[in-house]
């Protein structure tokens, strides 16, 4: 048997072993750590902490000793719809995560958690009408918890690999009532109700890979599988109506059902090349967005209503129209300079950015799904403090990010003079920081 | 106190205010569903008093409103107060004269109403009746188009205070016999360069329903030249089943409001509100357009379609909010101008 596959079987176990609920949105938003938040998310191939668990799990087999992280993001929107902030909630919460590494059959391994909580609501599903205006890949899709865990791997001398699975949960939900309902008597009426709630596991995989091609040069590929969730209610009604004991209309039934898909997360392809010098590191990344994936944000929801002798129909639900966005490609750059190396401190200075195009096209019709271009601009610091040797034993390090994320203006205009949105302009900005503490061991 | 090293005390300082800025604010979000545009279309609030009262209280009423019927009023805002001008028309005899009325700072009661046009004060053409107002500001003052007789064309009036008017010598559009029984309730607007005027038309030939017809002209409209139809009466609506479906305003059209708006984008485009009849009584919708040749109706119409007869709307943008007022008729003498509100959201278009 080749090292290789000696590798390959307990690698896979462990990882179907440690898989965990996993999430991406708010990370492909805002980025995932103060260090990546600071370099513009430009860390495919030069992520060092817990990030990697979303960057790249590829990175996590070159850590050195066991790393533990705790921090803080918020990022404060001004998101506006014809001058007027629509009030989309901040991205908050608590981030961190650890880094295991090891060895196994002489191969550098390593095993990975990492956390992004929000602090408001751990998560939101929602659907909204399509013609209902709105931010639509802020207002609800960032709100979630993200959880996630990789394992990683080094196959040969600077090369690594790493995967991960995501799995979050679709909710799968019914209420059956049956009996008989009194029209005038209360105490008559009997009705049994059933009610039947599944969280139903959904996977998702994530791959990347990492190759120290020279001392200096490294480079990175991440995919990250898309995935959205559903939400899937039945209501069922079925019964008599009686009038003291006779009854008036007999096998009557009321039938419901709505489904929708929430918290899309669009499958991703990430090639990232870092450049490092003994004091300057500097990559660049790109990113591929299948946006033209994306469903429809909204219910679908169909009623059933059957009561004998009385010719009543619940009229059609609203026809569905496919947000038809397009994919997009993001591009990266990120610098870390080691601006101070003294023997109880060193600073290190980042900054980064990105643009991303909008995936979303005019809205003329009846959607109103808005977004605009996008500038990411950031900075931030890393402090480590090297004296620390009475309580830890490797340096502490602090990390601050900043960030700045410009909407462009857009002006949506509409087919119809008489559509009931009308023309919108939007723009806006998120501005916000992020801090991590690292303990090293 | 423990004697911290800096690092010790750098740490904890760190972490109480992550952890600080974690608590400081819990509990859900409005997820992006505030302050959304609102173009003014719908929803519309009667003003008046709680559901309980019936019937509410009206904006503006007669003063004898058993001798008298407000009808067609058309509003413009004016330093932050509404200026509704409507039509007072005698119930028997059907002369009819023309007056004004100032509100307050809500913009939903009126005080008492003060003449503004006589038929003894315009040429003989007017048979006795000026009413149907349809004011517009322009910059050398005030243009007033009303209806004249009974049904039988529309005339012009000018006035530097928008109180005192002179009625031009020659009708601005007379009824044509041969086609038309009956020319009433004018909308003006300038569009451009022109002079739009929407009027409601009811056809000579057996079973014809009331209509919106267009004339346009141009400089200071002396005269107008008819420019086809501009809506009509309802037709091809569908149910829920995809079957054919009587439409709410299938016996005809009329009473034209006709706004010149701007988008949020900069776009300019026509407002109209307008009644629809699906047998006597009279409900209001809303159509629009860019080029004022092709209308598309509100896909929610009737925006206003109560239990009582609503006719005649007129809509300004007062501040913050949309005013819709309108003729409504009850049982027996109930009868007056009432005022809507609509307040949803944030204004999206300028009139």
């Amino acid at each position: 048997m080749s090292a290789r596959r000696r590798i390959a079987a307990p690698v896979l176990a462990l990882l179907a072993l440690t898989a965990g609920p996993a999430a991406a949105n708010p990370l492909d938003a805002f980025g995932f750590g103060s260090r990546s938040m600071a370099m513009g998310s430009a860390t495919t191939a030069s992520v060092d902490d817990y990030s990697a668990n979303y960057y790249n799990p590829a990175a996590l087999a070159a850590a050195r000793g066991l790393r533990f992280e705790l921090g803080y993001v918020y990022l404060q929107p001004h998101l506006t719809m014809n001058g007027a902030d629509v009030g989309v909630d901040a991205h908050r919460g608590f981030q961190g995560g650890f880094v295991l590494p090891g060895e196994l059959f002489r191969h550098r391994v390593a095993f990975s958690i990492g956390l992004f909580l929000p602090d408001r609501q751990i998560t939101r599903v929602r659907a909204l009408p399509q013609s209902q205006a709105r931010f639509v890949l802020y207002d609800n899709r960032p709100q979630r918890l993200v959880l996630s865990s990789s394992l990683a791997v080094e196959i040969v001398d600077g090369l690594y690999i790493g995967a991960g699975i995501t799995f979050l949960s679709n909710a799968r939900g019914a209420l059956d009532i049956s009996g008989s309902v009194d029209l005038f008597d209360s105490t008559k009426t009997t009705l049994l109700s059933r009610v039947e709630e599944n969280l139903v596991a959904v996977r998702y995989p994530t791959f990347g890979l990492l190759w120290h091609a020279t001392d200096n040069l490294r480079i990175g590929l991440s995919y990250r599988e898309q995935f959205s969730l559903v939400l899937d209610v039945d209501i069922l009604v079925q019964g008599d109506i009686v009038v003291d004991g006779d009854p008036l209309v007999e096998d009557a039934s009321f039938k419901l059902r709505s489904l929708s898909r929430n918290l899309f997360s669009p499958r991703q392809l990430t090639l990232g090349v870092a450049w490092s010098m003994p004091r300057w590191l500097i990559e660049f990344d790109l990113t591929w967005l299948q946006w033209s994936r994306f469903p429809a944000p909204t219910a679908s929801v169909s009623i059933d209503l059957d009561i004998p002798d009385l010719p009543f129909t619940i009229p059609d639900s609203e026809a569905i129209a496919a947000p038809d966005f397009h994919d997009i490609l993001v591009p990266r750059v990120g610098v870390e300079l080691l601006a101070h190396d003294g023997r109880r401190v060193a600073l290190k200075v980042r900054g980064g950015y990105f643009f991303e195009p909008t995936p979303a096209r005019p809205q003329p019709g009846v959607t109103a799904y808005l977004d605009s271009r996008k500038h990411g601009l950031s900075a931030g610091l890393g402090l480590v403090f090297k004296e620390t040797a009475k309580v830890f034993p490797e340096p502490i390090e602090l990390d601050f990010g900043s960030q700045l994320l410009w909407m462009h203006r857009r002006a949506f205009e509409k087919d119809d003079p008489a559509d009931a949105l009308g023309d919108v302009v939007i723009r806006g900005r998120y501005v916000g920081a992020s801090t991590n503490l690292k303990l090293l061991f | 106190m423990p004697d911290l090293s800096p690092i010790t005390r750098l740490i904890a300082l760190w972490a109480t205010a992550a952890l600080c800025g974690g608590c400081a604010a819990l509990g859900g979000g409005g997820g992006g569903g505030e302050n959304l545009p609102n173009r003014g279309i719908a929803p519309y609030v009667r003003v008046g008093g709680d559901d309980e009262e019936t019937p509410l209280p009206y904006a503006l009423e007669a003063e004898e409103p058993e001798a008298v019927e407000l009808r067609e009023p058309s509003a413009v805002v004016v330093d932050a107060q509404v200026l509704l001008y409507v039509e007072l028309r005698e119930r028997v005899g059907g002369a009819a004269s023309i007056a004004r009325a100032s509100s307050d700072a809500s913009g939903t009661s009126f005080g008492p109403s003060e003449p503004v046009l006589d038929p003894a004060e315009a040429p003989e053409w007017a048979d006795g009746r000026v009413g149907a107002p349809s004011v517009l500001r322009t910059d050398g003052g005030w243009l007033l188009a009303f209806a004249y007789g009974d049904g039988a064309g529309i005339g012009l009036a000018r006035s530097q205070d928008g109180l005192h008017f002179d009625v031009d010598p020659q009708p601005a559009l007379a009824r044509d016999p041969a086609t038309e029984a009956s020319v009433d309730a004018p909308s003006l607007v300038r569009f451009g360069d022109q002079l739009v005027l929407l009027y409601e038309v009811l056809g000579v030939e057996e079973g014809a329903t009331r209509r919106i017809d267009r004339a346009l002209a141009d400089g200071d409209g002396v005269s107008f030249a008819r420019a086809g139809t501009a809506l009509e009466a309802g037709t091809g609506c569908f149910g829920a089943d995809g079957a054919e479906d009587p439409c709410w305003d299938r016996a005809g059209v009329g009473s034209p409001e006709l706004r010149v708006s701007r988008t949020a984008t900069g776009r300019e485009l026509l407002r109209l509100f307008y009644t629809g009849y699906s047998g006597k009584r009279g409900d209001l919708g809303f159509a629009a357009s860019f080029d004022g040749v092709t209308w598309s109706r509100f896909a929610f119409n009737p925006v206003v379609a109560e239990k009582l007869d609503e006719r005649g709307p007129t809509n300004v943008r007062f501040g913050d909010i949309y005013l819709l007022y309108y003729v409504e008729t009850g049982s027996g003498t109930a009868h007056g101008i009432a005022a809507a509100r609509d307040e949803a959201g944030v204004p999206s278009e300028r009139f």
